[in-house]
C-alpha cells in the first residue's frame, strides 16, 4: 500500500462500485413530475421508489461483500465486491431508462412530419455544420498524441517479457484501429444529424427554425465533445499508462470509469435532446393548430 | 420554403417541381443558390428520397439546376442554362398550357373559373408580394 499507484487503485476499486450503483438513481432524481398528468406522475413516482429500493438492495449487497472480504479469505466475496458495479446495467436499462421514457414521453412522431400539408426549408443544412475546422484539428491532435504517447514506449527501453511486448503492440494496433474507426464514424454521424427531419409550420415560423437550429447545433457539438474529444483523451490516457507502466489494471479502471462517463454523458445528451425535441414538436403543433384555426376562420 | 400537400391528386414529385419552378420564376431561388440535399428535403417533408431525387432530376434535365460533387444541387443562371431555341420553347409551353387547360375543361371548370385560376397563377408569378 506504500505505492501511490496501488493506493489509487485501491481507492478507485472501493469507490467505483457504489458510485456506479448510485448513478441511475441520481439521474432520475432530476426528473420532475410537475406539469404531468396525475397518472403519469404516479407512474414516475412508483418507478422511482422501485429504483430506490433496487439501488439500496444492490448497495447493501456490495457493502456486505466488501465487509465480508475483511473477515473471510473466500475469493468469491472479493470478486463480488469488485464487480458489483455491473449491477449498474440492470438498474439503468431496467429501471432508470423507463422512468426517463415515461417522463420525457417523446412521441414517436416528434419531429416526423405527419400533417397533410408539409412545409420544409430550402436552406441546405450541409453548410451549417457547427463544428469549426479548429475543433477537428484538436480531435485529430488528441488521437495522434495518444498514438505518439503509446508508440514512443518502443524507444523507452527493452520490454521485460515477450508478453509485455505483445501487449504493447496490441495496444498500439487497437489505438490505430480506433483512430480509423473514429475518423469514419464521427463525421458520418454528425452529417446524419444535420439531415434529421425539421418540418416547418405553414408560415415557416422563424422561432421554430431558431429552435431547430439551436437543438441541432447543441446535439452535434455535444456528440463531438463526447466522441471527438473525451473519448480519444480517455483511450490515449489508458493505453499510454498501460504501455509505460505495464499495469493493465490502471488502464482497465480508466477505461471503465471513462467509458461509463462517456456512456452516461451520451445518455444525458440523448435524454435532454429528446426533451427539447418534444418541446419543439409541441410548439409546432400549436402553430399548426393556429394556422388551421386561421384557415377555418378565413374559409 | 417549399410546401406540398399529401391530399392533393397531383403527384408529389410534380408538386415539388411546380413549387421549385415557381420559386425560380419569382426569384426566391436565385442563380448560384444551393438546394438542400435530397435526403434533407425528403426527411423534412416526410416523403421518399426517390420522389425528391426525381423532382431534382427533372429540373436538372430541364436545364434549371445542376448537380456537382461537393457543391450539391445549385440553381443555374440564365447564361448557364441550356435553353432550347425560342421557337421550340414556345411550342413546349403551348403544349403544357394546352394540356393544363384541357385538364381544367375535362374536370368541368367553366371558362370564368379557368380564367380565375390562370389570373391567380399569373399574379403569383408576376406579383408574388401581393398574392400571398
Amino acid at each position: 500500500m506504500n505505492d501511490p499507484a496501488n493506493l489509487l487503485v485501491a481507492l478507485v476499486r472501493l469507490g467505483f462500485p457504489p458510485l456506479m450503483l448510485l448513478s441511475p438513481l441520481v439521474c432520475v432524481l432530476f426528473v420532475r413530475t410537475r406539469g404531468k398528468t396525475p397518472a403519469v406522475a404516479a407512474e414516475i413516482r412508483g418507478r422511482k421508489v422501485m429504483l430506490a429500493v433496487a439501488t439500496t438492495f444492490c448497495l447493501l449487497l456490495w457493502l456486505g461483500c466488501t465487509l465480508q472480504t475483511t473477515r473471510s479469505d473466500a475469493k468469491v466475496f472479493a470478486f463480488a465486491s469488485q464487480f458489483a458495479w455491473v449491477l449498474f446495467f440492470p438498474l439503468w436499462f431496467g429501471l432508470a431508462m423507463p422512468i426517463l421514457r415515461v417522463a420525457l414521453a417523446t412521441p414517436r412522431t416528434a419531429g416526423t412530419p405527419t400533417a397533410e400539408v408539409r412545409v420544409a426549408s430550402l436552406v441546405s443544412r450541409a453548410r451549417k455544420h457547427p463544428i469549426p475546422r479548429g475543433l477537428w484539428t484538436l480531435c485529430a491532435a488528441l488521437w495522434l498524441a495518444g498514438l505518439a504517447a503509446i508508440g514512443t514506449r518502443w524507444f523507452g527501453g527493452p520490454f521485460e517479457t515477450e508478453a509485455a511486448r505483445n501487449a504493447f503492440l496490441w495496444q498500439l494496433a487497437s489505438h490505430a484501429f480506433l483512430i480509423a474507426l473514429n475518423a469514419f464514424l464521427l463525421p458520418f454521424c454528425l452529417r446524419r444529424m444535420l439531415l434529421e427531419p425539421e418540418p416547418l409550420d405553414a408560415h415557416g415560423s422563424p422561432e421554430l427554425q431558431r429552435m431547430y437550429d439551436e437543438l441541432r447545433a447543441s446535439r452535434i457539438k455535444s456528440l463531438f465533445w463526447v466522441l471527438g474529444v473525451a473519448m480519444p483523451a480517455m483511450f490515449a490516457t489508458a493505453f499510454a499508462i498501460v504501455a509505460w507502466t505495464g499495469v493493465g489494471e490502471i488502464g482497465g479502471w480508466i477505461g471503465a470509469i471513462g467509458g461509463s462517463a462517456v456512456g452516461l454523458g451520451g445518455a444525458t445528451i440523448g435524454a435532454l435532446s429528446g426533451l427539447r425535441r418534444m418541446r419543439i414538436a409541441e410548439f409546432k403543433q400549436r402553430l399548426d393548430q393556429q394556422a388551421k384555426a386561421g384557415t377555418g376562420a378565413n374559409g | 420554403m417549399i410546401s406540398i400537400s399529401l391530399g392533393s391528386q397531383v403527384p408529389l414529385h410534380d408538386q415539388i417541381v411546380g413549387e421549385l419552378r415557381r420559386l425560380l420564376a419569382t426569384g426566391v431561388l436565385a442563380p448560384g443558390d444551393e438546394l438542400p440535399p435530397v435526403r434533407q428535403l425528403a426527411n423534412d417533408l416526410g416523403i421518399n428520397l426517390n420522389t425528391v431525387a426525381r423532382a431534382y432530376r427533372e429540373l436538372t434535365d430541364a436545364g434549371l439546376l445542376a448537380s456537382a460533387r461537393g457543391r450539391g444541387t445549385v440553381v443555374l443562371s440564365a447564361t448557364e442554362r441550356r435553353v432550347a431555341p425560342a421557337k421550340e420553347e414556345k411550342k413546349r409551353l403551348e403544349q403544357s398550357l394546352g394540356s393544363a387547360l384541357a385538364d381544367a375543361k375535362i374536370a368541368g371548370f367553366s371558362l370564368a373559373e379557368t380564367r380565375t385560376l390562370i389570373e391567380r397563377q399569373l399574379s403569383r408569378l408576376w406579383n408574388p408580394s401581393t398574392s400571398a
